[in-house]
């Protein structure tokens, strides 16, 4: 259970049991680097190039990329480079957890 | 190492109970059971997925005692329920029903609509989208196709009959990630003339049947 209230600044963030916004609204990179670091996650350029990947993509299509259209934009993006390089920004699970950060639903789609 | 059986069946069931296709699904079911070999992979998705609660659970579950796997997708599950399937169901996911259609098993549909199946040797798999959008089952129709895309099988969609509603304003939104990415080719049978916001490919009738006619599969919807 991770529900709860965030504290970032002045402003009680409220969570849901997983640990995603209640309230898409409250998002803010502020917001975003609070939930990351209470994962232990200090987000770099890397992750918030797939943080606002994932948001833009879910603002077009009303939903999350699948996995291999955010690893062909990396590759077109870097060059270069696989899902590895997404696991490691995001271990349990890039798009989800860019998701959670970006202030997005919990995917509930079983892809 | 997998062994490849060509016995081996998956019935994908998106009708819901007591309709025509849900009563030809468990027939059809029980009728594989009697004359095939191979396993049997029932998949409830979409609205199927009320077969696995009671009373309607109690049609299927001795299918499950004589051998039968009855899958149900998790997601399309607990968008209408908040407890477990009956326990003649195991949760599964679109992924794994995808895995199975691609590696080992052949496919058969009984969706809300008449269901095909393709039987001649082809490229891959199509799925028809023949009803009006409706929350959730556009959206989980939309899943299906997503979930075969992230293995990068080939699929084909068609939008026909009333289902050419879903190529027009918000309706298109999900739908134009497939043509954006490359991930399904698009075709419609929908009137000439008629709006579409999506680079769907129009479609003959004939050209349409022909294209299901060579699928590995005919998802109809």
């Amino acid at each position: 259970m991770r529900s709860g209230v965030l504290r970032v600044g002045e402003r009680c963030i409220e969570l849901d049991t997983d640990g995603f916004l209640r309230d898409a609204d409250d998002w803010s990179p502020d917001v975003a680097r609070a939930m990351a670091a209470r994962d232990g996650i200090e987000l770099g350029e890397d992750h918030w190039w797939l943080i606002r990947f994932v948001r833009e993509h879910h603002r077009d299509y009303d939903n999350p990329p699948l996995m291999r259209v955010v690893v062909a934009a990396w590759r077109q993006e870097r060059g270069d480079g696989s899902s590895r390089d997404l696991y490691r920004l995001f271990p349990d699970g890039p798009v989800r957890q860019a998701c959670l950060y970006g202030g997005l639903p919990r995917p509930d789609w079983c892809i | 190492m997998q062994v490849l059986n060509d016995n081996n069946l998956i019935l994908l069931v998106r009708a819901t109970p007591g309709s025509a296709p849900a009563v030809d699904a468990l027939n059809r079911a029980s009728r594989m059971l009697r004359e095939s070999s191979g396993e049997l992979v029932v998949f409830f998705h979409g609205a199927g997925v009320e077969h696995a609660c009671a009373p309607n659970a109690a049609e299927w579950s001795p299918l499950a005692a004589r051998g039968a796997r009855l899958e149900v997708c998790r997601a399309a599950w607990q968008r209408r329920h908040d407890d477990e399937p009956d326990s003649a169901f195991i949760s599964s996911s679109l992924v794994s029903f995808w895995h199975r259609v691609a590696s080992d098993h052949q496919l058969a549909c009984c969706g809300q609509g008449q269901h095909a199946s393709g039987e001649l040797p082809g490229r891959g798999w199509v799925i028809e989208v023949t009803a009006p959008p409706s929350d959730p089952d556009s959206r989980e129709i939309l899943e299906l196709v997503l979930a075969g895309a992230s293995l990068e099988l080939p699929l084909a969609v068609i939008f026909r009959d009333h289902g050419c509603s879903h190529l027009t304003g918000a309706e298109a939104r999900g739908w134009r990630q497939l043509v954006d990415f490359e991930l399904a080719e698009l075709y419609h049978c929908c009137s000439e003339g008629g709006e579409s916001d999506i680079a769907a490919t129009p479609l003959s009738r004939d050209r349409a049947e022909r294209l299901c006619e060579t699928a590995r599969g005919v998802i109809s919807t």
